[in-house]
């Protein structure tokens, strides 16, 4: 890593920081999409507060969907709107794979800010672990967003990208989930569960999906 | 220099075009031309390293992200960003220095600060040229560079292909009878 590749990989996020702010498709969708789920749950559970186990999967499941909508597109968008070609003209693959991922990893931060408070006050979940929280978003932010980047990256020159996506997506986010659970059902007031064991393996998980990452979207990007 | 032996492309099963070789020096300027779907465009693609050849290979005596220029009608650009922005960014990726009269080298200074998806087709195809001439690049290629220009904006694109004749190779796909007086050579695609 040399001064000319943070250079580029901080111009790749300037660039998607500043087309988000004036196009605003990723945060607003990722932000509505979450907010609606929240809300959705928090009727749901209105007459009986759901158990660590459940409160856990649904948190899980509010921002997988958000995340899902968002962020897989940081990387889908150069291929739909045409300039793909652009950025392969002028960038190395690799700056542009972490730029987009710091991108998708400070939507994804931000996303869980907004939804956390909002699950707790909406399905009425107790916080027994608050370090445990912090710590299970914090690692499962990160492996999501550069799990769902991963899958973007590696489906982004391809001509049935939806199908694709959902194929590669399963195994990739499968274990994501389960161990994000892990974590946030300690948080919730569930002892049965192994909470560090669980950040550990997603802490694992998005430094894999970060070491292979940018070489398998070098693979695909003069395909 | 810039050169390809033998080179093919294909689309599933269907053949754009094979076995095509050539090779353009510094000081030269080469005329691709053909009718549509002859593979003009294709062909740009292939030298400019944005497509991988079916068959065959091409050579580059120089580093393309640095040392190449390309613009092409289906080029399309960021509409959410600025003109300036684009500058900016093609400039740090590219690792070139800043150069504050490419904007006024084509005649977009007064817009510099506006969002490029409310430009016209014209002032898109002003800003690729800006973008494409940004470093004084070894190769440029262009492909029907004066789609969507007006008179000015044709003075802008004469003067730039003079000047980049002067200094290293010009490779201009089109079948614009205005633009092919720029040739030296001229391969007929489709012939």
């Amino acid at each position: 890593m040399n001064s000319s590749w943070v250079r580029e990989a901080s111009a790749v996020l300037r660039k998607e920081i500043a087309s988000e702010l004036r196009g605003k498709h990723g945060l607003v969708t990722s932000l509505l999409f979450a907010v609606m789920t929240v809300s959705a749950l928090g009727i749901a559970a209105a007459k009986s507060p759901p158990t660590p186990t459940l409160a856990a999967g649904m948190l899980w499941v509010a921002l997988l969907f958000a995340a899902v909508v968002g962020v897989a597109r940081t990387f889908l968008i150069e291929e739909e709107q045409g300039t793909g070609d652009l950025l392969r003209l002028w960038a190395n693959p690799s700056p542009v794979f972490w730029g987009k991922t710091f991108y998708n990893l400070a939507l994804i931060a931000l996303v869980a800010i907004v939804v956390m408070p909002l699950f707790a006050l909406f399905v009425g979940v107790q916080v027994v672990d608050f370090g445990m929280l912090f710590a299970g978003l914090g690692a499962g932010c990160a492996a999501l967003g550069v799990a769902i980047g991963f899958c973007g990256s590696l489906v982004s020159r391809s001509k049935s990208q939806a199908a694709l996506a959902g194929v590669i997506s399963i195994p990739v986010l499968l274990p994501v989930v389960l161990l994000g659970v892990g974590a946030l059902r300690v948080a919730f007031g569930d002892p049965s569960s192994l909470g560090w064991t669980s950040i550990l393996g997603l802490a694992g998980l998005a430094t894999a999906f970060a070491a292979a990452g940018p070489h398998l979207y070098a693979a695909v990007w003069k395909q | 220099m810039i050169s390809c032996e033998g080179v093919g492309k294909r689309f599933s099963r269907q053949w754009v075009f094979r076995r095509v070789s050539l090779s353009a020096e510094v000081g030269q300027c080469l005329l691709l031309t053909g009718p549509n779907g002859s593979g003009k465009s294709t062909l740009l693609k292939l030298l400019a390293g944005l497509e991988p050849p079916s068959e065959g290979s091409v050579s580059r005596e120089f580093d393309t992200r640095a040392s190449m220029g390309y613009s092409a009608t289906d080029l399309r650009l960021y509409p959410n960003l600025t003109a300036d922005e684009h500058l900016r960014f093609a400039g740090t990726m590219r690792g070139l220095p800043e150069e504050a009269s490419a904007l006024e080298r084509v005649g977009l200074c007064d817009v510099s600060g506006k969002l490029v998806g409310t430009f016209s087709t014209g002032m898109r195809a002003r800003l690729k040229l800006a973008l494409a001439l940004l470093g004084e690049p070894k190769a440029l290629l262009l492909d029907e560079p004066g789609a969507g220009l007006d008179e000015e904006g044709r003075a802008i694109l004469d003067a730039a292909v003079s000047e980049q004749k002067a200094r290293g190779i010009v490779i201009l796909a089109t079948n614009d009878p205005a633009e092919r007086r720029f040739g030296d050579f001229e391969l007929v695609l489709g012939a």
